[in-house]
């Protein structure tokens, strides 16, 4: 259910993925109330592409994965439906090509003497950016939202979690979620094939 | 050209592909050769590009396939509910957390929020809560796991501290917060009773649990009831005590909050605790080595009691041997260990559902402790008593022949023990002399000092040999009522240098960290109860180092006996410390035995 729906719920969505060597992408995306209590998961399984996509895809595959295939098909899957979706990987920004609702890429402000952030030098002018505590976020020029808005949607949010904190639980229900598979079947679907 | 399943191949030379790479990506293109492109899906065709000049080429591919996993929690489910009802409005979930945080404000005036702690300590440390390993299903574990860092949910329920936790109190309360089936224990003086109460805080905050009833020893529960104010002010705490229609009342009607009591008066009102309905949320047992004898019936009545969750605090889960930790176990997961399961195989049973941190594991700034082993020499009064009836008994014992039992043996042990403190005769006591000798230093230091005996008789002569110090008593014949009023003078009186206390009575449960000596004039029978007596002084709170003197008088029984401790403690780390080796095969892995009582003079066990 995608971020146009959500007004009539405080939810915000978080959007990340993992990548392991030996499997490829993982995928996952959870869901907080303004506390900052999960509502809703979804993750994927691995997802590793083909030499073909490799090949075709060259240095925009890393985005075709994250935001196209990972991003969309999480987002999808969701049922409750979100305020803002955030993310710290900047691949997953296309997902704003298709998704109305607030996509935005959220990052640690550095402190004044620590210099610019990582992105700092690259985020266009042109794109909208946020900075909220310690906090900075960004979109992409095909993003569209409202700074001030999107201001007031997070504010009930960050004065109970670290924006970056629940990208950490997001890991690590991926990882659990992919050691119980292995453990708990030898190639047996346990879930649904979304794409 | 382009579409999300259909990239765009571009020709042109800048980017053309090789004829491997286009062979890979479009099998059904045969051939690539200089300026044409032979497709070979059906019918075969030929394109010259010379002609055709394409600016792109669109290969088909299959999309990737996602498969996803995934659940809606409860506070989803809700939301979905009320969704499909109609809608809420924004913000609608937040509120419920706000009436809460109203709700537990009123609580406590003052104290620390974590938010507050958090501008002073950067990064913030994250306290993540993992679930048990006896969750199993995906979507339970996923939710424990996706659950804010503890810190967080503490902030949430506005949940203030008199103080901030240290670190591993925090990873304390992560382990018990989730678990139906856990023993805290960690070494004493860690703060296993704040760790068990802000657990037990966040369940009731977060409406997981309405009763709780704690069980501790009966001079413990003013310690208890103490902590509960200090910790969780907000907390309806009941005391079980008074005559027995009073008690049956309230096990019926106590229906919230937390009840406490002791396990003396557990037992009385047995068949009252046997039918609790609805069955308590949780139930803690403090010092729950009480349990620890399987067939007694304070473990018969403590298992009989209907619970959901199985909490047990203790910092010796072993006093004697590897049955005691069994029959902790029968109360918090019956089942789980077996008493002939080896120390190593029951140190993986038990892995996931014991918690035990030592000082020097976590509190690597508290003072250390300096133990000095005093090892005396009789003086010629004690040795003539002792060698009189060491022979005398070791006679008598041999005389009884098949009428020889165990309890000869150990009156025996009592009695060259008691000789080893005080001569009976002309009372000339080596101990004693090395004591108040050392005692004038620690005075002379402004430092206050606490003597341990498992005689009251020897408290008794050690008050009256000692009374330039102003020793006070703390032990079996002091009547509970006055206890506390005892350490409250010791405390704060600055003409009392000497605390005399019993092992029974000292042992545990209290504070005593103002003390910076701690004198163990006769040596009990497990390590266990001699590491909670001097725990009482080296925990959390204590500034400088604690000099604990053990005598020991060469020669005699005492000796005897403290190389069967040492194997003691070997026993506790083969099950409880991750690095140390599994107890030796052949070792000893019980405390005194029927067969080393009898060993230890020279006696074999009569034969049936």
């Amino acid at each position: 259910m995608d971020a146009a729906n959500g007004n009539s719920l405080a939810a915000i969505g978080f959007l990340t993925a993992l990548e392991d060597p030996a499997h490829g992408w993982f995928g996952g995306y959870l869901l907080l109330s303004q506390l900052g209590r999960p509502l809703e998961f979804h993750c994927t399984t691995p997802i590793e592409p083909t030499r073909a996509q490799q090949i075709l895809y060259g240095p925009t595959l890393q985005s075709h994965l994250l935001g196209e295939v990972i991003g969309r098909t999480l987002v999808r899957q969701a049922k409750l439906p979100v305020q803002a979706v955030l993310t710290d990987y900047p691949e997953m920004l296309n997902l704003s090509l298709y998704q109305q609702g607030v996509v935005a890429c959220v990052e640690r402000k550095m402190g004044p003497n620590q210099g610019e952030s990582s992105t700092d030098c690259n985020i266009e002018e042109s794109v909208p950016r946020l900075e909220l505590g310690n906090w900075q976020l960004y979109g992409t020029s095909t993003c569209n939202w409202q700074v001030e808005q999107l201001r007031q949607q997070l504010t009930p949010l960050v004065e109970h979690i670290d924006l970056l904190e629940p990208f950490q639980r997001i890991r690590e229900a991926i990882l659990e979620a992919q050691r119980i598979s292995a453990i708990g079947d030898e190639g047996t679907s346990a879930g649904s094939i979304a794409a | 050209m382009k579409n999300e399943s259909s990239p765009a191949l571009p020709l042109s030379p800048a980017y053309s592909l090789s004829a491997a790479e286009l062979q890979f990506v479009a099998p059904h293109v045969m051939s690539h050769r200089r300026q044409q492109l032979e497709l070979g899906s059906g019918q075969s065709t030929r394109i010259d590009l010379t002609i055709a000049r394409p600016e792109s080429y669109s290969v088909l591919l299959p999309p990737l396939q996602v498969r996803t996993t995934g659940c809606l929690f409860p506070e989803g489910q809700e939301a979905c509910r009320l969704q499909s009802l109609g809608g809420p409005g924004s913000g609608e979930l937040s509120v419920v957390g706000s009436i809460a945080k109203q709700t537990n404000r009123a609580g406590m005036d003052g104290g620390i929020v974590f938010s507050e702690a958090r501008e002073n300590s950067k990064p913030p440390t994250l306290t993540r809560v993992r679930p048990p390993q006896d969750v199993v299903k995906l979507e339970d574990r996923l939710y424990y796991l996706l659950q804010p860092p503890l810190e967080t949910l503490l902030e949430m329920e506005s949940l203030r501290f008199p103080f901030l936790p240290f670190g591993y109190q925090m990873d304390g309360i992560a382990f018990l917060y989730p678990r139906h089936e856990a023993i805290l224990a960690d070494e004493m003086g860690l703060g296993k009773t704040m760790q068990a109460i802000t657990a037990l805080r966040l369940l009731f905050s977060q409406g997981q649990i309405r009763r709780t009833l704690l069980v501790c020893p009966k001079p413990l529960i003013s310690n208890w009831q103490r902590e509960f104010t200090l910790w969780a002010p907000e907390l309806p705490v009941t005391i079980v005590e008074g005559n027995q229609s009073r008690r049956h009342w309230l096990w019926q009607h106590a229906t919230e909050g937390v009840l406490l009591a002791n396990y003396e008066s557990l037992v009385r009102d047995h068949r009252q605790v046997a039918a609790l309905d609805p069955a308590l949320d949780v139930m803690i047992l403090d010092e729950s080595q009480r349990i620890k004898n399987r067939t007694g019936t304070t473990n018969h009545v403590i298992c009989s009691v209907p619970r959901k969750r199985s909490w047990a605090l203790t910092g010796t889960p072993i006093e004697n041997s590897t049955e005691d930790l069994v029959g902790i176990f029968d109360f918090v997961s019956p089942g789980c260990l077996r008493p002939q399961m080896k120390a190593a195989t029951m140190r993986t049973a038990v892995d996931d559902y014991v918690l035990r941190r030592t000082k020097d594991q976590v509190l690597t700034d508290l003072p250390p402790k300096l133990y000095r082993d005093a090892h005396v020499v009789l003086t010629p009064e004690q040795l003539t008593s002792y060698q009189l009836a060491e022979n005398e008994g070791v006679v008598r014992l041999n005389d009884l022949q098949q009428e020889l039992t165990i309890q000869h043996v150990f009156e025996l042990v009592l009695r060259l023990k008691q000789i080893c403190n005080f001569d009976p005769l002309t009372g000339a006591s080596v101990k004693f002399d090395r004591l108040r000798a050392d005692l004038e230093e620690c005075v002379a230091s402004g430092r206050k000092a606490i003597v341990f005996s498992q005689w009251v008789r020897t408290i008794e002569q050690l008050r009256d040999g000692l009374s330039e110090y102003g020793p006070l008593e703390y032990h079996g014949k002091i009547p509970f009522r006055k206890r506390e009023n005892v350490i409250e003078q010791f405390r704060s009186d600055p003409n009392h240098h000497v605390l005399l206390m019993s092992y029974g009575a000292g042992s545990v449960g209290l504070n005593l960290q103002f003390a910076g000596y701690v004198f163990l004039f006769d040596r009990w029978w497990n390590p266990a109860v001699e590491d909670q007596a001097i725990n009482r002084v080296h925990r959390v709170g204590t500034t400088a180092p604690v000099t604990i003197t053990r005598f020991l008088a060469m020669g005699t029984i005492e000796q005897r006996i403290d190389q069967v401790l040492e194997e003691k403690r070997e026993l506790f780390h083969s099950v409880f410390d991750p690095e140390s080796k599994p107890a030796k095969p052949g070792s000893k892995s019980s405390g005194l035995s029927r067969d080393e009582i009898f060993s230890l003079f020279n006696l074999k066990f009569p034969a049936a």
